[in-house]
């Protein structure tokens, strides 16, 4: 199946360390896959903006079991191609929208987060900050209601899926 | 916050167990979520990790000439008996 | 010959010429396992000469004990486990000895966090539990970082641990050896033995970043 991965520059897994091959050319894990441990991971659409890093890549699982968080895991993966339009300035304009999606709508103390997440989306980058942005976005939709969090996050990945072309199922 | 999260100051107590690979799987999952976005606690872990590689390379491997030497004697000893 | 056993043939080997008054396989085994079983001896007796003189005592038991070695564990575990309760007695004796609690290895000497508190923001705080003062980078890349000075902090630092903290990451972490082999050897429980390793990797961290960020 078709997915999505994010990772640090060079191709890099962001928790692991570990450097993915190039595109094209599997990618084994350690062990079988287990729940949340070993084995290849990749994202679907649903949960990009919780997992931004410097690359995006399209990828290949070979199988793949779904998990409830939006991540698949499979035995093997392969990394297909890079989605180009996700860069600096696209992170710049994702944070600057995660910002403007709450700060209308917010009073109190989701103000004040909402006030941090305008703040810091001017410099947003997509190493670090633009990440930092989305999630004090979402803290500050939560702050408005229970469970505005987890909606914020998926307007987010909507946000992005649309802006980078990549196909929400 | 009504949805569960892990911050950084319980971040830094449970790295060991993160690295060891002994998180439940949803624990390490709001550990990795967490790292997402944290670039504080990803140097923290980054700054971990390079302590560890560095105090890997305390390890000598030679006892010294004086010490082998000595022990060789213990052994011609003891075959001799 | 040995059944069940867990030694890997060139080890069964290498016992095998050993058993046979082989001086090779002999001086084999020291360069193979000599150092580490003289670090495992200064963990409990701290003084050098008296540590050498606990390994070779270890390396004489090992040769009076070679025919009934059934192999059930591996030979590394097997001469550091004498070397480990042959240095325990002695640092018991020795006037200049580990405090005996601390030999027990099983406690777990400290509570609270492993990070000062003041570290993160308040429980009033917006950001609670975020970092307040966030870890400093320490701005070069690991070939950068591996240097005899470096080295020096990360020994001192270990030095100056509690003994059990020594104990478990000298093994894992400077010997390399696993979780398993560690929890074996100091009679340790997985999860004992994780939190002594995160106390000390704690405190070596802070040491190291104390060092490189000019604290």
């Amino acid at each position: 199946m078709e997915a999505l991965k994010f990772l640090r520059p060079g191709r890099s897994a962001p928790f692991t360390g570990v450097t993915w091959p190039p595109a094209g050319q599997w990618l084994v894990a350690a062990a079988p896959p287990q729940r949340g441990r070993a084995g290849v991971h990749a994202l679907l659409p649903d949960v990009l903006a919780t997992w931004i890093a410097e690359e995006l890549w399209r990828v290949e699982l070979d199988g793949g079991q779904e998990l409830a968080s939006g991540i698949v895991v499979a035995p093997r993966g392969r990394l297909l191609g890079r989605v180009e339009a996700w860069n600096d300035q696209a992170a710049r304009e994702f944070a600057r929208a995660c910002a403007a999606h709450v700060r209308p709508r917010a009073s109190g103390r989701a103000a004040e987060h909402a006030a941090d997440a305008a703040a810091t989306a001017e410099a947003a980058v997509a190493g670090d900050s633009a990440a930092r942005v989305g999630y004090v976005a979402a803290r500050a939709a939560e702050a408005m209601a229970p469970g505005g969090f987890t909606a914020e996050r998926r307007w987010q990945s909507r946000w992005l899926a649309t802006r980078l072309g990549v196909r929400m199922e | 916050m009504s949805v569960p999260e892990l911050n950084c100051k319980e971040l830094v107590e449970v790295v060991t167990d993160y690295l060891e690979g002994r998180m439940p799987a949803e624990r390490r999952l709001l550990l990795e979520e967490h790292l997402a976005f944290c670039d504080w606690c990803q140097t923290y872990l980054e700054q971990l990790r390079a302590t560890i590689r560095l105090t890997g390379t305390l390890r000598e491997d030679d006892i010294g000439p004086a010490a082998r030497a000595a022990l060789l004697e213990v052994f011609r000893d003891w075959k001799g008996r | 010959m040995l059944g069940g056993t867990v030694l890997s043939v060139s080890e069964r080997e290498l016992l095998g010429a050993l058993r046979r008054g082989d001086e090779r396989a002999f001086t084999t085994l020291v360069d193979r396992y000599g150092a580490s079983m003289l670090r495992l001896a200064l963990i409990y007796v701290r003084d050098r000469a008296v540590a050498e003189e606990v390994v070779q005592e270890a390396w004489l038991g090992v040769l009076r004990g070679i025919e009934r070695f059934e192999g059930r564990s591996s030979l590394g575990t097997w001469l550091h486990r004498i070397v480990a309760n042959l240095a325990k007695t002695r640092a018991v004796r020795e006037a200049r000895s580990v405090p005996f609690s601390a030999l027990a290895g099983a406690d777990v000497e400290e509570a609270g966090p492993s990070v000062p508190p003041e570290r993160f923001r308040g429980p009033g705080d917006r950001w609670a539990g975020h970092w307040a003062t966030p870890p400093r980078r320490w701005g070069r890349p690991d070939h950068e970082l591996v240097s005899a000075e470096t080295r020096a902090v990360i020994a001192a630092a270990i030095q100056a641990l509690p003994p059990a903290q020594q104990q478990v990451i000298t093994l894992r972490d400077v010997e390399g050896w696993s979780a398993e082999e560690v929890c074996n050897v100091l009679a340790l429980s997985e999860t004992n033995q994780r939190v002594l390793l995160h106390r000390a990797r704690t405190k070596v961290r802070q040491a190291l970043d104390d060092y490189l960020t000019g604290s």
